[in-house]
Order: C-alpha cells, then sequence, then structure tokens
C-alpha cells in the first residue's frame, strides 16, 4: 500500500525525481527505489565531491556517507527542495566538514595545509593532463572551500544561482558574491603565474 | 595563449573548453560506477520501527536534550538562588530581636515598628 506524502511538496521537482520519492516513500519499494537513485546519481555527486577533495578514495568514503546519509534522512525529507539539491547539499557539506577536518589534522601533524592540498591535487591528477586545466585546479586551492565548492557547482557543473544558493544554504547574491570573488581571484593567480 | 587570457572576460568560451575537467583527473577503478550501489545497498541500515513511530522517535531526540538541558539549568539556578539567600542571612543559634530584625530586614513593618520603640535612633547596627 503506497504512503501518502508526508508534506506537500513546495518546489518543482524532475517528473522522473517525483516519481522516485513516491517509490522511495513506499516501505515495499523503497530499497529498490534508493538502488535507482544511487545509480541516477552517483556520479554526478562523485565528481563534485572530487573536485572538491581530489583522491578517489576520499571520494569513495564520502559518498557512501553522503548516500547513507540520504537514506536516512529521507524519512525527514520535507520537499521544500528538489531531491538532487538535497542531495548535492548534503554531498558538499560532507566535502567541506573533510576538509575542514583534514586541515586540522595537518596542523596537529605541524604540515601546511595547502601543501597537502596541492601533493593530494598532484597525485590525483593525469600528469599529462591539460596545462591549463591544472593552473584552474591549482589556482582553485588558493581560494576558501566555501568559495571553491560555490565556483565548483556554477563553472563545472553549470549550476543557476538559484540553485547553488539552495545547496550551499545561502542567498543568491551571497554566492553571485562569492562567485565573482573566486573568479577574480582565479584571473589575478593565473594573470600571475 | 595564456591561462589568464582564457580566464579574462572569455567566461563563456572558457567554459565551453575547460568546465569539463573529468579527463584531467586519474579515473577511478574500472568497474566502480558498476559497483557502488551494491556497496552502498550492503552498508544502508534496516529500518527497523515503522516510519511515523521512527518520527516521533526522530522528533523526541530532537527536543530532549534541550529540554533536559533547560531543566538542569534552572534546577543549578535554584540551586544558587537558594544557597545565596541563606549565606547573606544565616539563621542565628540564639534569636534577639536584633537578630530577628537583620534576618527580616526586608520586613518594613518588623523594622520600622522596632525603630520607633526605639527612643535614643540608635540604628547603628542598620
Amino acid at each position: 500500500m503506497s504512503m501518502p506524502m508526508r508534506r506537500q511538496t513546495v518546489v518543482e521537482m524532475p517528473p522522473e525525481d517525483a516519481d522516485l520519492l513516491r517509490r522511495l516513500q513506499d516501505p515495499a519499494s523503497e530499497r529498490m527505489a534508493f538502488r535507482e537513485l544511487v545509480k541516477r546519481y552517483q556520479e554526478r555527486l562523485y565528481w563534485v565531491i572530487r573536485r572538491l577533495v581530489h583522491s578517489h578514495e576520499d571520494t569513495n568514503d564520502l559518498l557512501q556517507e553522503v548516500f547513507i546519509k540520504v537514506w536516512k534522512g529521507l524519512p525527514s525529507f520535507n520537499g521544500r527542495s528538489a531531491l538532487y539539491t538535497w542531495m548535492y547539499r548534503i554531498a558538499v557539506n560532507e566535502a567541506l566538514s573533510f576538509l575542514r577536518r583534514d586541515k586540522w589534522r595537518s596542523l596537529m601533524r605541524l604540515e601546511d595545509p595547502s601543501k597537502v592540498m596541492a601533493h593530494r591535487l598532484q597525485a590525483s591528477i593525469e600528469t599529462d593532463g591539460d596545462e591549463i586545466l591544472q593552473r584552474l585546479h591549482a589556482a582553485l586551492l588558493q581560494l576558501s572551500p566555501q568559495q571553491r565548492a560555490v565556483f565548483t557547482l556554477r563553472y563545472f557543473e553549470d549550476m543557476p544561482f538559484k540553485e547553488v544558493a539552495a545547496v550551499m544554504g545561502k542567498t543568491e547574491s551571497t554566492v553571485k558574491v562569492h562567485y565573482h570573488l573566486a573568479r577574480k581571484k582565479i584571473e589575478e593567480i593565473l594573470t600571475e603565474t | 595563449m595564456t591561462a589568464s587570457h582564457n580566464m579574462n572576460h572569455q567566461h563563456g568560451k572558457m567554459k565551453k573548453q575547460y568546465s569539463d575537467d573529468r579527463s584531467l583527473f586519474k579515473a577511478p577503478p574500472a568497474g566502480y560506477f558498476e559497483d557502488l550501489p551494491d556497496v552502498v545497498m550492503q552498508r544502508l541500515p534496516r529500518r527497523s520501527v515503522k516510519r511515523e513511530e521512527g518520527r516521533r522517535t526522530v522528533a523526541w531526540r530532537r527536543w530532549a536534550p534541550a529540554v533536559v538541558t533547560l531543566v538542569l539549568l534552572a534546577v543549578i539556578w535554584w540551586v544558587r538562588v537558594r544557597r545565596s539567600s541563606s549565606s547573606l542571612h544565616p539563621v542565628p543559634q540564639e534569636w534577639t530581636v536584633e537578630d530577628e530584625i537583620l534576618y527580616n530586614w526586608e520586613d518594613d513593618d518588623l523594622l520600622m515598628e522596632e525603630l520607633a520603640s526605639r527612643d535614643d535612633g540608635e540604628t547603628s547596627y542598620l
């Protein structure tokens, strides 16, 4: 028997997501629907996290945690945002938390966090990769994690500012400022080098 | 072509050229995305209670720490107030009239009565 939606969905979500959400809210079909959800979003979420933390191993751990959090959070998902926006938000928050923990770990080991990140980036990219892309990612390391997240969502994921704001839990104007500052800083860094 | 040239005022062009950066990173192991759904599904915790009960439990768990903290703070505050008031005005072992006045110094009637009963107006103890 299908369970009724707990609350009225207040944002428009893609029809395939709305259908998936309906099946996720039915105990009889939720596990099957969840597998579909993982298949549908794993690659997109993987790359959002990977661009922020760089190493595949860390990305893999975080991505699994994201899906477990999504599963645990589904009963209280209120539909105030689109399903994928909500999942992106969890993914970005997990990645940012990881970066914070990682920074502290580096400091505790008396290492320079920026050097650790640069080393990890070098180890995660193809040595014969596009030079400009390499420099772009190296420049991104000099931004704050928040700015990197905003830049990643807007630039690489091509997400509208409105959705970036929803993912980051900030206002649209705030993320526009973050993006503007990030671009300006990247331009300066790339001009210097 | 320099990097800054690409970045500077050519956002649209640059996006087209460099927004797909996946090839830059070392690819995940072969078959990673095929295997991941199974790995995730194996790690999912079972839903142990009915959803409605689960929601109530979640709501209860969300509010309980705040309520317990508030109650504890209220009890601590009450105990401190009680202690400070009793240490300011300790109850004497043997009561005299002056002790009675000092102990009940907030009792204006008693104070005025005592003052009125004294002809010399000595109020140094106050």
